[in-house]
This record gives C-alpha cells, sequence and structure tokens, in this order.
C-alpha cells in the first residue's frame, strides 16, 4: 500500500505572489474513492500536479513542507517510478500526447515503466477492450473529436495499472452514454481491484455509486477534509427539453451535407437558428458537432447545400466579414485568446464590440465580478485556471455580440454556482440582443433549463428533439 | 515476393558515407553509378513507385536549371560541370530517397536509438513535433478566425500572427513535456523496447563496401 502525503506544503507559482496553498495537510486515505470539491479556480489541477510530481519540476516554487512518497520526498523520485505508482488524467488532454495514435501512446507509455515487451501487446489490448476503444487504436489523434481524446487519456491512465489514480475532470467532453459506460468500468474497476482514486470535476453527477466521500478544503485553507458524499453527489439524470416554438432568425443552412474523407458525417439538412433563443446541439463523441460548428464558420468545407444569412451567401474569401455575423467559442479556451493579459482580452473585446450600448463599461465591469474575473486583469492568459480561462472566453464571445453565437462547450470546468451565473449572463444578453445561440455542452444538469430547444446529431442526421418542426426537414 | 529492405541504419550511415564523398568528388560515373543502385534499391524494396515519380518529376525544372546554366556560364568545361552537377543533384536525391521512402520516420529513428545510441529525448520530442507539425495547418486557421472574430485582421506579411502561433506552439511543448512526464518519460534511464529491428551482419560489409566502392570509382575515373 503506497503513502501518498502532503505535509505542511506552501506553494506558489511565482516568488513574492501570494500562495496557491499555505502549510496545506493532506494525506490521501489508501483504497478509496473520492471526488475532490474546489470551487473553479482553487487550485484543483495545481494540486493534482503537486501529488503526481509535475510541480515544482515544471514551474512553481515550494517555501515550505512537501509531497512526500512513502515517505520520500516525491520530486526526488525519478518520473517512471512515480508513474508507476500514480497516474494523472490531464484535464485538457487534447494536447497531451505525444505519439501519433492511442496504440503508439500506450507503447510509449508502458515502454517508458520498463513493462517487458511481451506483456505490453497484452496490456494494451486488454485496456482498449474494457474501455471499449478498439475502433480509435489506429486513429490519428489530430482526427478525434474532443471527447474521443479525453477517452483515450482515460486509456493512459488506467494502462499503466497504478494504485493512485488521479482524473482532474475525466468526462467534461464525454457524451452521456459513454460516460455511463465508462463509469460502469470504473465500478468494476473499484470492486476487483485495491486502487485509490480521487476525482475532481465540477459536475458530480453520475458518481454517486462510485464514491466513498467527497474531499473539500476546511474553513482555513490549511487541510482537505472528508466529507459525506451525499452533500455533493446526486445520482445521475438526463433532463430533457421540452421545445418552445421558434422565431425566426437571420442564419439558415439549406440542404447542407457534410463529409469527412469518405464517411458522411451530416447527411442533407434544413434549418434556421431562431433570434432571441437558445438551443442546445448533442450528440456522441466523434458525430460531429465541432466540425458543424466549424463549417457553419466556414473552417471546414460544405459537401452540398449553402449556409446564408439573411438570405446572402457568406462572401466567397471573405471570412473576415462573415466572422461579423457568426462568431465561434472554441472547445479549446486557448484558442480563442489574442492578447497576453486578461485585461487586454477585454479591452479589445470592449473596443470591437457590436453591441456598445449594451456592453457599456458598467455592464462589463458587473460581468467581470460575476464571473469572479475581476481581480485578474493583470493576469497572463496562459496562467489561469482552466475554469477562468472558459470563462474569460464566454465574456470576450458575449461582449463582441455578433448575431449569432455558436458554443462548443462553454460551461466545461465550471462549477455548479459558476454555470448559473454564466447561463444568466448569456440568457440576459440573447434576450437583450436578440441573439441566436447553439450551445454544445455534454453536461445537461442547471443547464437544459435555460434552454429553448435541443438539436441532436445522431446517425448523420440532425434532429430536432420533441417533435415536428416546420423549421427542420431532415 | 518478400521485400528487400536494409536496414534504417545503415542506409542512414551510407547516406551520410556517400553524402559526403560526393560533395568532394569530380566523377559523373561515380555519381551514375550511386543513382543506378539507388534505383535499383528503390525497386527492389517496394517503394511507392508513384511517390518516387513525383519527387523525379518535381526536381526535374531544378535539374535541368542546374544544366543550362553550366552549359551556358561555365568557363571552362562547360559539358562536363553540367553532367558532373545535374548527377550529383541526382545523386543525392536518390540516397534520399531510398531512405524516406522505404521507412517512417518513426522507424528511422527507432532504429537510429537502438543502433546509434541516438537520445531518446530527441527521438520523442522529434517526433511530438512532427506530430505537432500537421495540427499546426488548422491552427493557423483557427487563430485568423478567432482574430477576426474579436474584429481585428491577421494578414500573412503581419508578423503578428506567427507571434501567436510561436506562443501557442510553446504552450503545447509545454503541455506535452508535462505529459510525457507525467507517462513515465525518463531522460536517461533504460525503457523496454517494443520496437524490433534487425539487422544481419553482411549490411555492415555493405556499407563499408559501399564507401569504400565509391572511393575507388572516383580514384580510378
Amino acid at each position: 500500500m503506497i503513502q501518498l502525503e502532503i505535509k505542511d506544503l506552501t506553494f506558489t507559482y511565482q516568488k513574492g505572489q501570494k500562495p496557491v496553498f499555505e502549510r496545506l495537510n493532506f494525506a490521501v486515505e489508501p483504497q478509496t474513492w473520492s471526488l475532490l470539491v474546489t470551487p473553479s479556480g482553487k487550485g484543483k489541477s495545481t494540486l493534482f500536479k503537486l501529488l503526481s510530481g509535475l510541480y515544482p519540476q515544471y514551474g512553481g516554487h515550494i517555501s515550505s513542507g512537501g509531497v512526500f512518497l512513502d515517505g520520500y520526498a516525491l520530486s526526488d523520485v525519478v518520473s517512471f517510478e512515480r508513474a508507476k505508482r500514480i497516474s494523472l488524467l490531464f484535464q485538457d488532454p487534447s494536447r497531451r500526447f505525444n505519439m501519433k495514435n492511442l496504440s503508439e501512446q500506450l507503447t510509449f507509455l508502458l515502454e517508458n515503466l520498463q513493462l517487458p515487451p511481451e506483456k505490453i501487446k497484452a496490456r494494451k489490448q486488454q485496456v482498449l477492450r474494457e474501455l471499449g476503444l478498439e475502433d480509435l487504436r489506429a486513429r490519428p489523434f489530430n482526427q478525434m473529436s474532443g471527447g474521443q481524446k479525453q477517452q483515450a487519456a482515460l486509456a493512459c491512465a488506467l494502462a499503466s495499472d497504478s494504485e493512485i489514480i488521479l482524473l482532474d475532470e475525466p468526462f467534461a467532453n464525454v457524451d452521456h452514454d459513454s460516460k455511463k459506460r465508462l463509469l460502469l468500468l470504473l465500478k468494476h474497476i473499484k470492486e476487483t481491484t485495491t486502487k485509490t482514486v480521487i476525482i475532481a470535476d465540477h459536475d458530480p453527477t453520475g458518481y454517486f455509486e462510485l464514491l466513498d466521500f467527497c474531499y473539500e478544503f476546511s474553513a482555513q485553507n490549511d487541510r482537505l477534509i472528508k466529507v459525506p458524499k451525499q452533500k455533493y453527489v446526486t445520482r445521475e439524470t438526463f433532463p430533457t427539453i421540452t421545445p418552445k416554438s421558434l422565431n425566426h432568425g437571420d442564419l439558415q443552412w439549406h440542404n447542407l451535407k457534410l463529409t469527412r474523407q469518405a464517411h458522411t458525417l451530416l447527411k442533407p439538412n434544413t434549418f434556421t437558428l431562431p433570434k432571441g433563443q437558445i438551443g442546445l446541439l448533442s450528440g456522441a463523441n466523434g458525430a460531429g458537432k465541432t466540425t458543424f460548428f466549424y463549417a457553419l464558420c466556414q473552417l471546414y468545407p460544405l459537401t452540398a447545400g449553402k449556409i446564408t444569412f439573411n438570405g446572402q451567401k457568406p462572401p466567397r474569401f471573405r471570412k473576415s466579414r462573415w466572422a461579423k455575423y457568426v462568431s465561434l467559442m472554441f472547445q479549446d479556451a486557448t484558442d480563442q485568446f489574442i492578447c497576453a493579459t486578461v485585461g487586454e482580452e477585454i479591452a479589445l473585446a470592449a473596443k470591437n464590440t457590436l453591441a456598445p450600448k449594451y456592453w457599456d463599461k458598467s455592464r462589463i465591469t458587473t460581468a467581470l465580478e460575476q464571473l469572479g474575473l475581476s481581480e485578474l486583469t493583470g493576469r497572463s492568459i496562459y496562467h489561469l485556471s482552466g475554469g477562468q480561462q472558459k470563462r474569460l472566453q464566454l465574456l470576450v464571445v458575449l461582449i463582441m455580440a455578433q448575431p449569432v453565437l455558436l458554443l462548443d462547450e462553454p460551461f466545461a470546468s465550471l462549477d455548479q454556482a459558476m454555470v448559473k451565473k454564466a447561463l444568466a449572463l448569456l440568457t440576459a444578453s440573447c434576450q437583450a440582443l436578440n441573439t441566436s445561440i447553439l450551445v454544445i455542452s455534454h453536461q445537461r444538469n442547471n443547464i437544459t433549463t435555460k434552454m429553448d430547444y435541443e438539436l441532436r446529431l445522431d446517425n448523420q442526421q440532425l434532429v430536432f428533439l420533441g417533435g415536428q418542426h416546420e423549421n427542420v426537414s431532415p | 515476393m518478400k521485400m528487400f529492405r536494409l536496414n534504417a541504419s545503415i542506409l542512414v550511415l551510407i547516406m551520410f558515407g556517400l553524402g559526403l564523398q560526393i560533395a568532394f568528388s569530380h566523377s559523373f560515373l561515380a555519381n551514375l553509378v550511386v543513382c543506378c543502385f539507388c534505383l535499383g534499391y528503390l525497386l527492389l524494396s517496394a517503394a511507392d513507385l508513384k511517390k518516387l515519380g513525383l519527387v523525379l518529376l518535381f526536381t526535374l525544372p531544378l535539374a535541368l536549371g542546374t544544366w543550362w546554366s553550366f552549359i551556358k556560364f561555365s568557363t571552362q568545361d562547360p559539358w562536363q560541370n553540367a553532367l558532373l552537377y545535374t548527377s550529383r543533384l541526382y545523386a543525392y536525391l536518390l540516397l534520399g530517397a531510398s531512405l524516406l521512402l522505404s521507412y517512417s520516420l518513426e522507424k528511422i529513428l527507432f532504429s537510429l536509438s537502438y543502433r546509434l545510441k541516438l537520445s531518446t529525448t530527441f527521438v520523442y520530442g522529434f517526433l511530438a513535433a512532427a506530430n505537432l507539425l500537421s495540427s499546426l495547418k488548422k491552427q493557423l486557421q483557427v487563430i485568423r478566425y478567432s482574430a477576426y472574430s474579436r474584429g481585428t485582421k491577421y494578414h500573412f506579411y503581419r508578423p503578428g500572427i506567427y507571434l501567436r502561433l510561436v506562443v501557442t506552439a510553446l504552450s503545447w511543448s509545454e503541455a506535452l513535456a508535462q505529459a510525457m512526464t507525467a507517462q513515465g518519460f525518463s531522460e536517461g534511464y533504460p525503457r523496454t523496447r517494443v520496437f524490433s529491428d534487425s539487422l544481419p551482419k553482411w549490411q555492415w560489409g555493405l556499407l563499408f563496401l559501399s564507401l569504400i566502392g565509391y572511393l575507388a570509382l572516383v580514384i580510378w575515373t
């Protein structure tokens, strides 16, 4: 049994700054499954990186105490010895693959852990079979969807067979059915092995059966204390949306067909995005939701059909004009930013906004406060937490206020309180500015109540859920 | 028919060994022999002939340019020089093609790491960078669109877009390095190896023979 402990740890990103953790004490309780609950931006991912030995090797500074593995300072342990015992699933797995495909990535990992070659093949097959990922084994990572990459990263985290597993938002981009399947697998692992697992997730639904308890920070922030799981975790639900009658709108696609290589992604489909309403675009991982958004932004070629705004076709080679009508909030937050700091990003958006009357100075200041960003204006965007980046990204897109907003996983990495605030901002500006909004989100809790309709991309068909609507023809 | 392939490390050594000699030699015949051997090897090793054809086609204008400039401007022996430099160009091209058309980048690097002790940090770093390249093109599109939708423009001649691309690549490389460490990659420590690399002894002999043979040909002609 491995003992992993944090003793009296004070950790800062840069010397002289306010510490992220001050005199923190925490002993991971062996052979338990727990959920780490912290508000967004309070150092959840930092804690995981400390527990897996990536910090201070890759940044930050420990000014007192440290992290200890069986009594040894974790920073003195060679990384392959650490990885044999502790595995980590990163919050943003999409940029974490150094090899071309999952099969090669697993080989790389198992070779690092010095597993004998004859065992590597068997272990790889076992993991791929258990996770149901055989189809993805040879697919290049750059052809996988965000959710598929997340499942591939989970495969890597489980393949090392380490005793302690840290999962940082393992299902943020994973569709409902895959999440259910993977949770069942995790449950099986729990029943048949003696592993220690800590999960961090802002969407705690679905974990109830899996967990023993939750960890949260004590009032003084100097300890992680155990609390009963009932405090945070609810059983999995699947709220549906009762569609409202749709308004008319400006953005329309007509017989739109999309293909990727020889495969059809979307069969010919016609729809008009209603103004002043928010729609949810759902569908399994890899169904092509993000690609569909890219197509609406002219970042992906149409196989057939056309997209029009107010009856006008997008002018060829003029993406710059089209981007004044249709804006995309990228799945990966850092894709959105073009300035160095939070303050510069907000200032640029405020300068170029298409709705300067609505987004005046006082409204922007209030929104910054609501999203908990007002104290971060001097911070570099690369030094924000995943959740802070998402909030900034959302705010910037809202301030720009194009008539059509396509939001790809805007609520990933946000805690439930923040999801509500973000949604309030979204609905308010949607109604005030009569915006057409379409949202991809795998998280449904707390979100569906604010949605006016749902489109589901399934079997290459885009279907309007909850009744026949004249607006859609499959 | 079983494919005939030389070991990737041997091919690299032949390429460097002959490459160095070709740079200093003045023998058209020796270059011609190298070209013929390379072509023969490429046919035997069942390399992608369509790719080979394309490579030869693309270099044709370059070769003609070289030829023409020596014929036109060389002060002495224009024909001799034209033949020499054009054949040199093809000798280099076909040497490179013999390696790159018969092995993938991974296999070449893995073989070099195993046989010639190339550092694994270099091998996996290089592979990671190569894998990132394909994403960078897509990233460029994304960056331009995100700039457009923020009311600014990045033209291809503005340095801003490249700066942005560099910043992105830097943050990717940091994320990748962390991930590699978390997956247990440790610099300078042993790893196991699934990759198998056969290298019969006679291929060392072939390497030696080809280097000596070329030298002998150069001296003889």
